[in-house]
C-alpha cells in the first residue's frame, strides 16, 4: 500500500519527526506533498517548535525548503509567510505568538516556496490544526521540529511517520539499530483496559505523580519532576506496589536511582503519558530490559511508516537498496520507503 | 514615597477600598475597551454636568441590556471580534506601504466596524453620540474588489488590469515550460530507457557502468553531482526552455512591482480617512466600556447615585462590594448600612469588630465609584463630587519606609491636613491608636478639631472616650451587640469556635446618631466576654473602669 493510502481519509492530523537533523524530515514532507498533489488532495502544512530550526539555519547545512501547491493551507509565522515567494491569501491571524509575529492561517492562490514556522507550543498546535481543517484542509501534517519528537504525542498528532537517514550516522548499522529502537518505543505496549479507568489522562494532565498498590488504592507522591526524583520514586515503592504514574518526561537517571533504592522495583509496571516522554538511548533502553523494567504508556504513537534517506548533507551516502532492505527486515511491521528514489524504484 | 497632590485617589487607597478589584472586573470584551479600562480618569466637581450626561447613557444601557438580552448579546458579540490593529492604524497614519498581512487587518476591521454599525443602527434608542461609528463601506468596498465579502485578504486580480494580465501570462509561460520539460524528460527516456524524476534528476549506481555510458554520451543530459555509490545526471535544458524561464523571472519582477504600486494606491486611499478610523476606534472602546460597566452593575446589584451640587454624602443602604462578595461565599448576606455626612468632621464609635472599617470603605467605594461614571452598591445615595479621596488605615505598616503602625500614620497625617482645604473626602480608620492612649486621644482631639472647619468632610473611627464630646462634630455609633440575645451567643461560643460568624450573626453593623455628649459604648469588655477570656480577668477589668 502507497505511504498516501494509508493515510488519505483515515486520519485528519499526521506528524513527520525525525530521527535527527537532516534526516530527511523536509524530504519527506515534500515526499506527501507531491503524492497528496498527485490525487488532488487539499492539505494543511505547519510545524512545531520553530526554536530547534534556528540552530538548523546557524549550522548552514542544507535544509530544503518547501514548495507549496495551489490550495494548500499552511500556518506560518508571520515573517516567515511575507517572505515567500508563494501567492498567498490571508485567512486568519491566530493568538498565537512567536519570535517571528503571530501565526498566521494562509491558503495558497499560486504555489511557490515557504518557510513554515509554526506554533512554538504544542497546546497551540491542535487548535490551529483544527482551524485548517475547518479552512479546508482535509489533511494536516506537523512538520516537528528537529530533535524534537513531541509533535508524534497522540495528543497532538493521530498518527506519525518517522523519518530516518544518513545524516543520523556515518555507520549504517548504527542508524538501523538507533531507527529500530525508536520504533520500539513507538510501540510500547498500552496499560490494561481495568488501570486506564483510574483516571490516569487527568493524572497526567495535572502533572501528578502516583503509586498504585495491589487493591487498586492510590497515593501521590509530593514531586514535581522525575528529573531529579528517582529516588524519592524508588522509596515509594514497596512490596504492595503494582503501578507508577510517571508524568512529564523520564530520563535514564529516573530508573537508575529507583533501581538503587527499591527492592521490590522489578514487580511495579511503570506508567507515562506516550513515548515522547522517554528519553533514553538504545543502549540504555537495551541496560533496563535487562534489569526486568517494566514501562507501559497510556495512548501509544500510531506510526504508519519509516522513510529513509540514505543520502547525508555532510557529504556521504549509504548503498540505498542494502539501507531499504535491511531496515525493512527489522521492521516487518511498518511500511519502509525510500524517499529519494520514491516507492515505485525498486518493486 | 507617594504624594496625594493632583490626585483623585491613590493607588493604595484605590486597592484598599476595592475600587481596584471592581475596576478590573469590568468585562470587557475587546483591547480597546481593556486600554479605556486601564485608562479612566475621574469626574471631578468641574465636570459635574458631563458626569450626569454619562451616568445617564449608563442607565440606558443597562435598561436596554436587562430587557433585550438577546440583541445585547449580537452586540457583544460583535464587540468580541475586534482586534487591536492600533500598530497597522498607526503605519497607515505614517504613510508606510502595507503588507498582505496588515491589509488583512484592516480589512477584517472594516467588515467588523462596519457590521457592528449596522447593529447600532438597528438598536436606536442605545446609539448615543458619543459612540456613533462612521461607515466603512467604502473601505470594504477598497480591500474587496471581487466583492467576495469574506474576512480574507489577498492581492486579487481584480486590483488592476495590469496585474490580472501579468498573471495570465506568467500562467500561460508555467504552462508551456511544464510542457517542454515534460517532453525532454520523455526525449531522454526514448534514447537511454531511464526516466528522469520531476526534478529533471536521474540517479544512477556506479555498478551500472552501461546506463552511465549511455548517459555521458547523451546530449540531452549532463552530470550534476556525483557520490561515493552513485552519479546523479540532470536533463539539459534547450533554448527555448531557458528563454521561458527568463520570461518567467522577468514577468514574477513585474508582478512584484505591480502589487507594490497597489499596495502604495491603497495606502494612499486608506491613510485620508485614518482619522474615522481612530474616531471608530475610540468609540468602540467608550461602547465596550459602557456595556461593561452597565453588565457589572447588574451583577452587583447597583443603582445610580444622583449627582448633588453641595458637598453632601447620603448612602441608604449601602454595601462594600468585596466584602458582600466575600460573605457570600460563606453563605450569609451582607447588613446594608445608611449614612448621611455633610462637609466637617463625621465621628463613628461602637463595638469591635462592629465593621466601622468596613463602612469607611463602603463610603468611600462608592463616592469613587460615582465619580468614574459607575453605578453604586447600594439602595440609594446622593453624592456631592470630590476632588479628592484619602484613606488612611490605623493598622498600616509602611514597612518599606521602616515606619511603624505610629510612624506610617503621621505621615498620612500630614499629606491630609495639607489637602484639608480642599474639597475632598478623608477617611481616617482608628484615628493615632499606634500609640499610647493618652498622647493618642490628644492628637485626635487636635486633628478634630482642626479639620473641623475646613472645606473637606472627614469621617473618622476611633474607640477613644472624649472625642464625642468636641462641639459641632457628628457623632455616629454602630448599633453592635446592644439589640443581642448574649446568653445565645455564649451557647453559640460553646457549640463551635468560629467566633467571626458568631459575631456576624449578633452584630448590628447599623449606624444611628447621637446627640447626646455620652461616652463611646462599653462593648470592649463584652466581646472579650462572650469569646470567653477567663471571667477573673473580666471581673478585675470591671472593677477598674
Amino acid at each position: 500500500m502507497k505511504l498516501v493510502d494509508l493515510i488519505y481519509n483515515k486520519y485528519k492530523i499526521i506528524s513527520v519527526v525525525g530521527m535527527s537533523k537532516n534526516a530527511g524530515k523536509t524530504v519527506t514532507l515534500n515526499y506527501l506533498i507531491e503524492k497528496f498533489d498527485e490525487i488532488g488532495a487539499v492539505i494543511g502544512i505547519t510545524s512545531t517548535g520553530r526554536d530547534g530550526e534556528k540552530l538548523d539555519i546557524v549550522t548552514k547545512t542544507e535544509k530544503p525548503t518547501i514548495f507549496v501547491m495551489e490550495n494548500t493551507i499552511i500556518a506560518s509565522a508571520k515573517e516567515t509567510l511575507l517572505r515567500s515567494n508563494a501567492k498567498l491569501e490571508i485567512l486568519e491571524i491566530t493568538n498565537s505568538r512567536t519570535s517571528l509575529g503571530e501565526v498566521v492561517i494562509a491558503r495558497v492562490k499560486r504555489s511557490g516556496y515557504v518557510e513554515i514556522a509554526g506554533p512554538e507550543t504544542n497546546t497551540q498546535i491542535k487548535d490551529i490544526a483544527n482551524r485548517m481543517i475547518e479552512y479546508g484542509a482535509e489533511i494536516v501534517i506537523l512538520d516537528g521540529a528537529i530533535n524534537r519528537k513531541t509533535a508524534a504525542a497522540p495528543t497532538i498528532s493521530e498518527a506519525t511517520i518517522l523519518a530516518t537517514g544518513a545524516a543520523l550516522s556515518r555507520d549504517m548499522n548504527n542508524v538501523i539499530e538507533e531507527t529500530v529502537f525508536q520504533v520500539e518505543l513507538y510501540s510500547l505496549e498500552v496499560i490494561e483496559e481495568g488501570v486506564s479507568k483510574l483516571g490516569l489522562s487527568k493524572r497526567f494532565k495535572d502533572k501528578e505523580f502516583i503509586i498504585i498498590d495491589n487493591e487498586g488504592k492510590s497515593e501521590f507522591i509530593n514531586i514535581t519532576t522525575t528529573l531529579s526524583s528517582g529516588r524519592v520514586i524508588g522509596e515509594a515503592i514497596n512490596g504492595d506496589s503494582k503501578y507508577m504514574v510517571l508524568s512529564g518526561s523520564i530520563v535514564y537517571k529516573t530508573f537508575e536511582d529507583i533501581i538503587s533504592v527499591a527492592e521490590n522495583y522489578k514487580d511495579v509496571i511503570y506508567i507515562v503519558q506516550d513515548a515522547t516522554k522517554i528519553f533514553v538511548s538504545s543502549r540504555e533502553w537495551k541496560i533496563l530490559k535487562k534489569k526486568g523494567i517494566a514501562i507501559r504508556v497510556m495512548n501509544r504513537i500510531n506510526l504508519l511508516a519509516v522513510t529513509v534517506n540514505p543520502y547525508s548533507p555532510y557529504g556521504y551516502n549509504f548503498d540505498a537498496k542494502d539501507f531499504l532492505h535491511t531496515l525493512e527486515k527489522r521492521l516487518p511491521n511498518i511500511a519502509v520507503i525510500d524517499v529519494m528514489e520514491g516507492e515505485n524504484a525498486d518493486n | 514615597m507617594q504624594i496625594i497632590n493632583n490626585v483623585f485617589i491613590d493607588e493604595r487607597t484605590k486597592k484598599s477600598i476595592g475600587l481596584d478589584e471592581i475596576i478590573n472586573n469590568l468585562p470587557t470584551l475587546t483591547d480597546y475597551g481593556n486600554k479605556a479600562k486601564i485608562s479612566m480618569t475621574p469626574y471631578l466637581k468641574e465636570d459635574i454636568k458631563e458626569l450626569r450626561f454619562v451616568l445617564e447613557d449608563l442607565s440606558i444601557i443597562k435598561r436596554f441590556a436587562e430587557m433585550n438580552k438577546s440583541k445585547m448579546n449580537e452586540i457583544k458579540s460583535a464587540l468580541h471580534v475586534i482586534k487591536d490593529i492600533h500598530g497597522t492604524i498607526k503605519r497607515l497614519q505614517g504613510r508606510k506601504v502595507l503588507n498582505e498581512v496588515e491589509f488583512f487587518e484592516l480589512k477584517c476591521q472594516f467588515i467588523e466596524m462596519e457590521k457592528l454599525h449596522q447593529l447600532l443602527i438597528s438598536t436606536e434608542e442605545i446609539y448615543l453620540n458619543r459612540f456613533k461609528l462612521n461607515s466603512s463601506k467604502f473601505e470594504i468596498e477598497l480591500l474587496d474588489p471581487e466583492k467576495s465579502g469574506t474576512k480574507t485578504f489577498y492581492m486579487y486580480d481584480a486590483f488592476s488590469v495590469d496585474l490580472s494580465e501579468i498573471r495570465k501570462n506568467k500562467r500561460e509561460v508555467e504552462k508551456k515550460i511544464r510542457l517542454m520539460k515534460e517532453k525532454l524528460r520523455e526525449e531522454v527516456f526514448d534514447e537511454i530507457g531511464l526516466m528522469p524524476k520531476k526534478n529533471d534528476e536521474i540517479r544512477v549506481d556506479r555498478g551500472k557502468t552501461s546506463e552511465i555510458e549511455k548517459l555521458g554520451k547523451s546530449d540531452k543530459v549532463v552530470m550534476s553531482s556525483e557520490t561515493f555509490s552513485g552519479l546523479v545526471f540532470k536533463v539539459k535544458q534547450n533554448n527555448d526552455t531557458i528563454q521561458l524561464v527568463n520570461k518567467l523571472g522577468d514577468l514574477e519582477i513585474q508582478e512584484e512591482k505591480e502589487e507594490f504600486k497597489i499596495r502604495k494606491i491603497l495606502v494612499e486611499k486608506l491613510s485620508r480617512n485614518v482619522e474615522k478610523y481612530e474616531e471608530n476606534i475610540l468609540a468602540v472602546a467608550e461602547l465596550d466600556l459602557i456595556i461593561a460597566k452597565a453588565v457589572y452593575a447588574t451583577r452587583i446589584s447597583a443603582v445610580k447615585a444622583d449627582i448633588c451640587d453641595d458637598v453632601y454624602i447620603e448612602i441608604v443602604k449601602g454595601r462594600h462590594a468585596s466584602t458582600e462578595d466575600a460573605l457570600r461565599l460563606k453563605g450569609s448576606e451582607i447588613i446594608p448600612v445608611d449614612i448621611s455626612i455633610k462637609r466637617g468632621v463625621t465621628l463613628i464609635t461602637g463595638a469591635n469588630m462592629g465593621g466601622k472599617t468596613v463602612t469607611l470603605k463602603m463610603v468611600s467605594l462608592i463616592v469613587a465609584l460615582t465619580q468614574y461614571a459607575m453605578f453604586v452598591p447600594a439602595q440609594s445615595a446622593k453624592i456631592g463630587l470630590m476632588n479628592f479621596v484619602y484613606l488612611s488605615v490605623g493598622d498600616e505598616q509602611s514597612e518599606k519606609q521602616g515606619l511603624s503602625t505610629f510612624g506610617a500614620e503621621i505621615f498620612n497625617l500630614k499629606e491630609i491636613i495639607a489637602k484639608a482645604d480642599e474639597v475632598g473626602l478623608i477617611l481616617i480608620d482608628e484615628i493615632a491608636r499606634g500609640t499610647n492612649p493618652l498622647e493618642g486621644q490628644a492628637i485626635a482631639k487636635a486633628i478634630i478639631q482642626y479639620l473641623q472647619n475646613k472645606k473637606s468632610t472627614t469621617i473618622i473611627t476611633s474607640h477613644f472616650d472624649g472625642l464625642c464630646a468636641i462641639d459641632g462634630i457628628k457623632y455616629l455609633q454602630v448599633k453592635g451587640l446592644r439589640g443581642a440575645d448574649l446568653s445565645k451567643m455564649k451557647n453559640d461560643v460553646k457549640r463551635k469556635a468560629k467566633y467571626e460568624e458568631i459575631f456576624e450573626k449578633y452584630m448590628d453593623y447599623r449606624l444611628e446618631e447621637v446627640k447626646t455628649k455620652k461616652s463611646v459604648p462599653r462593648d470592649a469588655l463584652l466581646v472579650a466576654e462572650i469569646m470567653g477570656l477567663n471571667k477573673e480577668i473580666i471581673d478585675s477589668a470591671n472593677g477598674f473602669i
